[in-house]
Formats: structure tokens, sequence, C-alpha cells
């Protein structure tokens, strides 16, 4: 039988640099050969996607009872970028709990928020000047 | 024709300010447009006749304005403002974002601008 989860998150919006703190609660017993949780960035198209950004913790390791609670901190980069969704595209974040076992894995995912990153007051450009200008 | 800026790149949300040279020779009678625009590239796989697949790259765009100028003024100066909600300067694999100020003449079709460059937007 597969386990299932509740990915509990004390808040759903991040800073580039903030530890991704929370507990991953076992709702329903099961199966599991490793459990573990992976904070990713994903990059989407409309046919493909990819995973520029992959960051896993180790959590468990065999079968898991209902109430076990495991507690997990992922950092995010200092230069995380937030999400986007264009017409044709999506970079997002998210949380994806994953229990491994002998058929088919079982996920729980999650998005979370990353907001863009406060800059410092303006100072004046040292290496201010023309740039990269083409002519005809 | 030149254009430039004085700074290297922009958060959204803050203006962009060019600095647009036309120099000598510039022909009496054409029109000029300068402005800020955003493409998106983004990967989709093709299917052809044979029923092979290929990955392909579509660009499309994600942001742009425009404004018409003077080309009898030598040096001008032109402040655009970056939307916050606009994309932001992003090179992916299957997806991106580039932003350019371009220097383009007006005419019936789309023609190839005539000064450009690629600048930074950050989030």
């Amino acid at each position: 039988m597969s386990p299932s989860f509740d990915l509990q998150l004390g808040r759903e919006s991040f800073a580039p640099g903030d530890a991704v703190t929370g507990t991953v609660l076992v709702t329903e017993e099961g199966d599991s050969r490793a459990l573990e949780i992976a904070l990713r960035f994903h990059e989407k198209s409309p046919d493909y996607e990819e995973v520029p950004l992959n960051r896993a913790q180790a959590l468990h390791t065999g079968p898991l009872e209902t109430g076990h609670s495991f507690d997990f901190s992922l950092e995010l980069p200092p230069d995380a970028l937030p999400g986007y969704t264009s017409a044709h595209g999506e970079l997002y974040w998210e949380l994806d709990v994953k229990s491994d076992e002998a058929g088919r894995d079982t996920h729980e995912r999650r998005r979370i928020e990353v907001v863009a990153a406060a800059e410092p007051t303006t100072e004046p450009d040292l290496f201010g000047g023309d740039f990269g200008g083409a002519e005809s | 024709m030149a254009i430039g800026a004085a700074a290297h790149g922009v958060r959204r949300g803050d203006n962009m300010r060019l600095d647009l040279t036309v120099r000598n020779g510039a022909r009496a009678g054409k029109r000029l447009r300068v402005g800020l625009v955003c493409i998106e590239r983004y990967d989709v796989e093709e299917s052809s006749s044979d029923s092979s697949t290929s990955r392909e790259t579509r660009e499309d765009i994600a942001h742009e304005e425009w404004t018409e100028v003077d080309i009898g003024v030598a040096q001008q100066g032109l402040s655009f403002t970056i939307p916050p909600d606009a994309p932001f300067s992003y090179r992916g694999t299957c997806l991106s974002f580039e932003w350019r100020a371009e220097a383009c003449e007006i005419a019936r079709l789309r023609p190839d601008p005539v000064a450009s460059f690629v600048f930074e937007v950050r989030p």
C-alpha cells in the first residue's frame, strides 16, 4: 500500500537565501523504501521542462507508519529568481516529497512563492556610461 | 546612429533611460522609432510529415513599448518604464526572456533595427 503525506509549511512565501522549513507528516502508512524531499526550480515551455536547480534532503529509510513526522530544511540560493508565468512558459519553485516504492513512487508536490530579492538603495553607478550600443 | 544607456541594468518597475545620437548623414524624411522589446523564446516539439519530431525554438514578443523620435535632433534622451509585472531577463534551456533597446525605421513591414543593444532586467 502506498503511503500518504501532509506537507506542512510555516509559510508559503520566501525570499532568496531563506531556509524553506517544514514537516512531512505521514497520514497513511505504507511500504516505502526511502523518503526524501526536494526543492526544485522548474523551467517549462509548452512541450519541455527543465530543472536547473535541485536540492534534496533524505528524511527516512524503510516503511512509514501513520503519525510519523519528519522535519526538513532546504536553503534557497541567495540569487534565487522569483516565479513567472508568461504566454508560452513558466518559471516556478516546487517542493516534492517522494516515497521510493517497489512500484510507482508516491509524490506530494507543493509550489512555493519566491519573491524578488531586495536591493540596496540606489547608489551612483561608478561604472556608468554608454555600453553595448550598435551603430549604423 | 547609436543608442546607449547610462545604466547596465534595471529592475522591473524602474525607468530605463536611453540616449539616442543621430549622426550626420541621417536621411531627411526618414521616420524613426525607439523603444524596448522583451523577446520570449520557447522550445516546442515539431512533428514532420514522416512522423519524426524535432525540437524547435520559437519567438514571441512578451513586451514592447515604442516612441517616434525626431530624426532632426542630434542628441536626445528617452525614458521608458519597465512594467513591474513584465518578465525579467532569463536565459534557460527551454525558455528565455531577452530585453533589447532598439531603434528602427518606421516602415510598412517590420524592418531590422538600425541600432540596438541587449540589457538586463533584474526581478
